[in-house]
């Protein structure tokens, strides 16, 4: 144990991939405080499983953690094999942490052996909710939000206990092809769906998302991408609480939204404006938490 | 936590690192054992050295008491020589002594003492006594006192009393 102490250096490594670039995290810990921390990109899988070999050869006590971004995951809030057969999950098919005992988090065993299968190093694999999950603190009628590149995912919190997981995947491939026009036209049609259903008070934030629009000719091009996902990340919150209210009596009090992208912070006026909610935006380094939690379970 | 799969296991060290930790724990355990090896051969010797001291002080003592008794041997000797000498010299003085008595001179008997030698005797007449007897016994001897008695047939009767030093 004496030896183990004296040298125990390990290497802790987070990566995901976010349009086809690999971002990566390499920190080395000696008593707890960081010795030396790295950020790399990779556009290459192959670079990427160079390097990661190269630190895991120079120090054996290497950990390597990444996140699964994909469609088939989820949170539930029970541990029972029953409650989730009821949710209509497949059991046979799906891997699922329990955690405290009170909910879960769950992905399909192909996409997991699908990961493991490309790359084999892997020693700890979260789903995104549970960076959530980790980080959050308030945990009674609160909504969060996470944001990356492709994916958003929302989380509503009841008493501790997530009762509520979706994931929004956002289309690349379309952004990349539409021009700024038709991104407009999403907006107009997107918000006029919004108004007919809602009442006049959101009439007032038509003026305000055009106040973003204006914003958004003046800034770079890469904005007005974030504005897309803004724009998205409202819609999508709009629709699941709309959903969640026909399920639920409690109110959601409170949404956080976790940041990793650096959106932008208008957001949360808007949020607040159109739904009444406290809203607060927290910029989280990914990589990091990762490399956290792994440190943790270590 | 929130993992999906568990960590592999990880060893503390690489594999090369491993074996130069076996090659260097392996050399130190020989250094100790040579080590360890060394001292107890330190520890007898300095045992050895212990009672080799004790030996020494003991002859040291026996060499004291023989170069005493050697001493008393020495005195004992020199003792003895002297009295051989003075027995010898004795011997020969009084062998002298009775070479030198003249013919007309008779003697009754004769002492000896320590340092001291009385004679008792005839002489036919006092001056064949100091002309004959007396120089010879002068030299040998520090003191010399002569008494005579006249006989009746006119020869005197002597007593010699001499002294190797002075009369106290």
């Amino acid at each position: 144990m004496l030896l183990k102490k004296l040298f125990y250096r390990p290497n802790f490594i987070s990566f995901y991939e976010e349009e086809n670039v690999y971002k990566l995290l390499n920190e080395k810990y000696k008593n707890d405080k960081i010795i030396f921390s790295e950020n790399k990109e990779f556009n290459n899988k192959k670079d990427l499983i160079k390097y990661i070999n190269s630190i895991t050869e120079s120090n054996p006590q290497t950990y390597i953690s990444t996140i699964l971004k994909s469609i088939d995951q989820g949170v539930t809030p029970s541990c029972q094999k029953s409650t989730l057969k009821k949710i209509g999950l497949d059991i046979n098919n799906i891997k699922y942490i329990c955690i405290n005992n009170k909910y879960s988090f769950y992905i399909s065993l192909y996409e997991l052996l699908e990961i493991q299968k490309e790359f084999s190093f892997l020693d700890f694999l979260y789903s995104p909710f549970s960076i959530i999950d980790y980080k959050a603190k308030l945990r009674n009628n609160s909504l969060y939000i996470l944001v990356m590149k492709s994916f958003l995912f929302f989380i509503i919190y009841k008493d501790s206990i997530p009762v509520f997981g979706e994931i929004e995947e956002i289309n690349e491939k379309k952004q990349e092809n539409k021009e700024e026009d038709i991104i407009e036209e999403i907006y107009d049609l997107d918000l006029s769906d919004e108004i007919m259903e809602d009442d006049i008070e959101e009439l007032e934030n038509i003026e305000d998302i055009n106040d973003i629009e204006e914003i958004s000719q003046t800034t770079t091009p890469n904005s007005i991408e974030h504005l897309n996902i803004e724009n998205k990340i409202f819609n999508k919150l709009q629709e699941i609480l709309k959903e969640y209210y026909e399920q639920n009596t409690n109110f959601i009090e409170k949404i956080i939204i976790y940041d990793s992208i650096t959106i932008d912070k208008n957001i949360t006026s808007i949020i607040e404006n159109e739904l009444f909610i406290d809203t607060t935006i927290e910029e989280i380094n990914l990589l990091k938490i990762i490399n956290e939690i792994s440190k943790k379970n270590v | 936590m929130y993992s999906f799969i568990q960590p592999k296991p990880k060893p503390l060290f690489k594999e090369d690192t491993k074996l130069w930790l076996i090659f260097i724990g392996f050399s130190l355990i020989l250094f100790i054992l040579f080590a360890l090896f060394l001292e107890i051969k330190t520890y007898f010797y300095k045992k050895d050295i212990n009672s080799f001291n004790k030996e020494i002080m003991h002859l040291q003592k026996e060499i004291l008491k023989i170069d005493k008794e050697k001493q008393f041997i020495y005195k004992q000797k020199s003792l003895y020589e002297e009295l051989m000498v003075k027995n010898s010299l004795m011997k020969d003085s009084i062998k002298n002594l009775l070479d030198l008595i003249p013919d007309p001179i008779t003697l009754n008997s004769v002492f000896f003492e320590k340092n001291k030698l009385i004679i008792y005797g005839i002489t036919p007449t006092k001056e064949l006594y100091n002309m004959l007897m007396l120089p010879p016994l002068e030299s040998i001897f520090t003191h010399s006192t002569t008494y005579f008695y006249q006989m009746k047939n006119g020869w005197y009767k002597f007593k010699s009393e001499n002294y190797l030093k002075e009369k106290k």
